[in-house]
């Protein structure tokens, strides 16, 4: 068993989009060694919700975040919070495979160089080939890194943003329905990753799934319209669930 | 019941009745193309008729005089170039920063960026004319820079290509896809990074090919650049951006102005030399933009 040790504590967040609110009196932790879930019908505030935790959702106009989000006990939204330092310490995967247009060195390489990781070119080779091997993907490119990143398969090319995203040594890892854009195939290889990962990171995942959430996480939020209905251990949503309307979702009477 | 038989009468008449329109609208579409580029064509025979004849080393390499036969095209053409000069410099940094700061940083839906939005593109819409009025007005009048020199030529200029860049610039930053901006977010880039090393190399090519055309365009302008005085008479190519100077398309007016029969050649080949010039860089736009090009 991996040590859990509490990474976020997000309390009482309302996020508005302008004078809508997508987002109402929601609280959850994330802990390191945890792979947490999160589920619910399109337009629950999922991903907005997961986008708050590295303030992605800086990038939407009119999008205005309440409440608090602390990452080991600092407030990310705080006055002194460096959004750049944010996104290093909380890394973000995509729901679309979203290389750069670059080799897949550069793809691995760039976030190391504009942080000053790596002091010259053999280290930024270690770094390179460490995460290309953590996300899986070594064997694979390792005698093409100098192809282009966006010639890959859509598996590949999501395992490559995974690399890209472990290159900086986050804490946390937000994976935004990594799979959804990809085949059986290549969808049971990232979900083998994503156990392997949790190990060093916290990973939150947003799914559509439930097999999935069932499959790769410890934990599940459970989302609808904006709240969370129930959030607990993996196997208690699924098999016991407290709430009418978790039952309801899980077993497919709407969503 | 409907007919539903497609070998009945009715229905085969229908059909050759939509393969009617169908002829009769590629017909309709070769007219139109013909058209144009029978004018094109006429007016490249003519000439090259009347002009090619003209043109010699002497010609290409010679200056303006009150004597066709050694009146020469250099002097404008090195005018044209050193204008192009200060023009490009000028209005390719103003523009795409321009651009990359309205499409990336402005902050959406303020009043003032709405009202920068819309001056610009109707600075776009503005007659030239009224840009040399401008030229004229604070460039020699209240600035004092010298009349007629390609100083102040490619100054006026500049502000009627810097519109076009920054429109053609900002569709360009436009296209880039979000994604490629956020995973530069994700990973820590500062906006200014992600910017810088993703989205303005991948708008290159569109920025390149807006900024070429905006080129080529004041390449061929002439009614600001009588304004500011580059009409004169300057028998002795420029030696700098400050001294008189003259432009080719001024040149062709010039000439095509004389009374002297023998113009009339110097002017159809300083019109082929002008036309050299302008697909020369036209060529430039369509390679720049091929070479850059991303697939993604």
């Amino acid at each position: 068993m991996t040590e859990q040790k509490l990474k976020i504590a997000a309390r009482n967040v309302n996020v508005f989009y302008g004078a809508k609110q997508a987002i109402n009196d929601v609280s959850i932790d994330i802990s390191t060694g945890v792979v947490t879930a999160f589920i619910g019908p399109s337009g629950c505030g999922k991903s907005t919700f997961l986008r708050t935790l590295n303030r992605m959702n800086d990038t939407i106009a009119g999008c205005r975040v309440e409440g608090q989000i602390a990452l080991d006990g600092q407030d990310i939204y705080a006055s002194g919070m460096d959004v750049v330092e944010l996104r290093a310490r909380v890394g973000m995967v995509f729901q679309k495979p979203n290389p750069f247009p670059k080799s897949i060195y550069e793809n691995v390489a760039y976030g190391p160089r504009i942080h000053g990781l790596a002091g010259n070119k053999a280290d930024m080779d270690a770094i390179v080939e460490k995460s290309l091997r953590r996300a899986g993907l070594w064997d694979e490119v390792k005698d093409r890194l100098a192809e282009s990143g966006t010639a890959l398969s859509g598996g590949q090319q999501q395992r490559l943003c995974i690399a890209r995203a472990i290159a900086v040594s986050p804490e946390v890892i937000l994976m935004d329905e990594p799979c959804s854009a990809l085949d059986p195939i290549a969808t049971a290889r990232i979900e083998e990753l994503i156990d392997d990962l949790k190990e060093r990171y916290a990973i939150v995942i947003v799914t559509h799934s439930m097999q999935q959430a069932a499959r790769v996480s410890q934990r599940t939020a459970f989302f609808h319209l904006g709240t969370v209905v129930e959030y607990g251990v993996t196997e208690d949503i699924f098999t016991n669930p407290r709430e009418e309307r978790t039952k309801d979702y899980i077993t497919g009477r709407y969503g | 019941m409907i007919n539903s038989s497609w070998q009945a009468p009715e229905m085969q008449r229908r059909l050759a009745r939509r393969h009617a329109a169908e002829r009769r609208f590629k017909a309709l579409g070769l007219v139109a193309i013909a058209t144009s580029l029978l004018f094109l064509a006429f007016l490249l025979f003519t000439m090259l008729r009347q002009g090619l004849g003209g043109i010699d080393w002497a010609f290409l390499t010679g200056s303006d005089s009150t004597d066709a036969t050694v009146a020469g095209v250099w002097g404008a053409a090195k005018g044209s170039i050193l204008t192009m000069g200060v023009t490009l410099a000028l209005s390719f940094p103003l523009g795409v920063l321009a651009a990359v700061y309205l499409e990336e940083f402005a902050p959406k839906g303020r009043r003032w960026v709405e009202w920068v939005e819309v001056s610009i593109n109707n600075l776009a819409a503005v007659p030239s004319i009224i840009f040399g009025l401008l030229g004229l007005a604070v460039f020699i009048n209240v600035m004092h820079l010298p009349r007629s020199s390609p100083l102040v030529g490619g100054m006026t200029l500049a502000l009627m290509t810097m519109p076009v860049i920054v429109i053609s610039g900002r569709n360009a930053i436009k296209a880039v896809p979000p994604s490629i901006r956020d995973a530069a977010l994700a990973v820590g880039a500062s906006p200014v990074q992600a910017v810088f090393h993703h989205v303005l190399p991948l708008a290159l090519p569109g920025i390149l090919t807006g900024t070429i055309i905006g080129m080529a365009r004041a390449l061929g302008e002439t009614a600001p650049l009588l304004m500011i005085g580059m009409r004169a008479f300057v028998a002795t190519p420029p030696g700098g951006i400050t001294d008189p100077a003259s432009v080719m398309p001024m040149q062709i007016f010039l000439w095509s102005d004389e009374i002297d029969q023998a113009f009339v050649q110097n002017t159809s080949a300083a019109i082929i030399v002008l036309l050299v010039l302008l697909m020369a860089m036209n060529g430039l736009a369509i390679y720049l933009r091929n070479k850059f090009e991303t697939r993604w």
